[in-house]
């Protein structure tokens, strides 16, 4: 499947749903934003208010966090085919803004089984 | 002397930077990092392993988290060099420790170095996570660890063999990179706690490095086994002394912050392990650390009251504020809070002739080295009677 910026949104957005620990966030009250690139790159961002999570397309006037990475490997993060552990460490996932509450967000959004 | 700086309407010295940088971080903008990455060891800050720090004046290395909500930030000095600046006013000019490619090495096994361990100030290879915290795993992870936070995510960070372990110690040791190294692993439930593995790794780093190569000690931080004993294969294998952590003095928060460790290990226990160690292989040669900025100063003071007056060293990690609030504080004490800990660390050090571990500028969040290095400016006049004290050294110590 050629990833567009349209069904990266839906198959990310369904993705994050699924992977939001909604017991992790009791002292969360941020915005993270995604920034994923190459094909089918696109950007939103996640509002995380009050134990739950919104989720918008576009770039937020600010963010707490930023994550950058290509689409594909995102989406396969996601899946759980690409470990969190190999997007940590291969660089392939890049972080911006407060890495001490971007180390907190690991535990936000459980990714795909290593 | 530590000189005194200005940052607003307060004098601080490098001490109280460094704790207030471990507390807030600071911008690294990418323009400083592309001037210094090239010429001295700085992991772009991109990096969520990124284990960075810079060396403040006087020597002293402060761990540097990437946060662009902190009023610090390094910056680039007319001059050219690394420069610490706070709420856009230059503070100081700081420096960055020597180029190393380190994290550009892999093992045999073809693992980053950088997966394993980290390069701590001027010379201390860490290995922070030899094995997953068995703790953590289970729900009852230390409210201010960082590296458990790992295992609560479901990540799966792999444990170096004892011969990669002996293959980065012997490669930093042959680039110079790596003048001390620390061994640091998940706590386990066995009765034997990690001695075993601990045994293992230094086997191998001896095998592949010797462990006569290291110009300082290498140490392990432990939890405590249930059977004091068990921690002579340690010794047997190599290590020059090992630490049992009390994090928290006051059992009460102890058992708040360290759920895991309070209801598996417990105090007793711990107190039990560092009286063996000591008794049995002397003053120095058992520490522990304190989360220095969680309890109050007069049980913190106690707890390393306590351990010094029986020759073991009580070390002075400084807490690094995540998201979650911990014994509902959100951010660090008062600046004031840490001079008076560093004052009674250092009366204590002082009094029982104690020496914290490392040669080098020591570790990123821990004050000890930086209080013994400076111990008599530590003093108040009147208790600097120590005319005769003598400096302990790497290995002798």
């Amino acid at each position: 499947m050629t990833l567009t910026p349209q069904n990266t949104i839906e198959e990310a957005f369904k993705g994050l749903e699924r992977v939001f620990q909604s017991e992790n966030t009791a002292n969360v009250d941020a915005v993270v934003q995604f920034e994923l690139t190459g094909a089918g790159g696109v950007e939103f961002f996640a509002t995380l208010r009050n134990q739950a999570m919104k989720l918008e397309i576009g770039h937020a006037p600010s963010s707490k966090v930023k994550m950058s990475m290509p689409a594909g490997d995102f989406l396969a993060m996601l899946e759980g085919t690409l470990s969190t552990t190999d997007a940590f460490t291969s660089g392939k996932l890049k972080v911006g803004g407060n890495l001490i509450y971007a180390m907190k967000l690991a535990t936000v959004f459980k990714f795909g089984a290593e | 002397m530590l000189k005194q700086y200005r940052l607003d309407d307060r004098l601080v010295d490098a001490l109280d930077l460094k704790v207030l940088l471990i507390s807030n971080g600071a911008v690294v903008p990418d323009t400083t990092f592309q001037k210094f990455a090239s010429q001295r060891r700085l992991t772009a800050p991109t990096n969520l392993m990124a284990c960075n720090c810079v060396i403040l004046p006087g020597g002293v290395a402060a761990h540097l988290t990437a946060n662009e909500d902190s009023p610090f930030r390094i910056g680039v000095a007319e001059n050219g060099r690394p420069a610490l600046e706070y709420n856009g006013e230059f503070v100081t000019e700081v420096e960055f420790p020597a180029y190393t490619e380190f994290y550009k090495q892999s093992t045999s096994t073809g693992r980053s170095f950088g997966l394993y361990g980290v390069l701590e100030g001027q010379g201390i290879l860490a290995f922070h996570y030899l094995w997953p915290c068995q703790f953590a795993r289970s729900g009852e992870i230390c409210a201010f660890c960082f590296q458990g936070l790992a295992d609560v995510a479901g990540m799966n960070l792999p444990s170096p063999t004892p011969r990669e372990a002996g293959e980065m110690v012997a490669w930093g040791l042959r680039d110079g990179s790596v003048r001390e190294v620390q061994l640091t692993g998940g706590s386990r439930f066995s009765p034997s706690g990690e001695c075993p593995q601990v045994a293992a790794v230094l086997r191998g780093i001896d095998e592949i490095a010797g462990i006569e190569n290291i110009p300082g000690e290498i140490y392990a931080y432990l939890s405590a086994p249930a059977l004091p004993e068990a921690v002579d294969e340690v010794f047997e294998a190599g290590i020059d002394r090992v630490a049992y952590d009390l994090n928290l003095w006051d059992v009460q928060l102890h058992a708040e912050v360290c759920p895991g460790h309070a209801r598996h290990i417990g105090r007793e226990r711990q107190l039990r392990a560092l009286e063996y160690v000591a008794g049995k292989y002397g003053p120095n040669k058992a520490c522990s650390a304190f989360v220095v900025g969680l309890e109050p100063l007069e049980s913190l003071i106690e707890g390393a009251e306590y351990l010094g007056r029986r020759g073991i060293v009580p070390l002075l990690s400084v807490w690094m504020p995540g998201v979650d609030p911990i014994l509902g504080q959100a951010h660090p004490p008062d600046i004031e809070y840490y001079r008076q800990a560093r004052q009674a660390f250092a009366k204590i050090y002082d009094r029982y002739q104690l020496t914290p571990p490392g040669i080098t500028a020591g570790a990123h969040v821990s004050m000890c080295r930086d209080v013994y290095d400076h111990l008599q400016e530590m003093l108040p006049p009147s208790e600097n009677i120590s005319q005769n004290f003598t400096r302990l050294e790497g290995r002798q110590a």
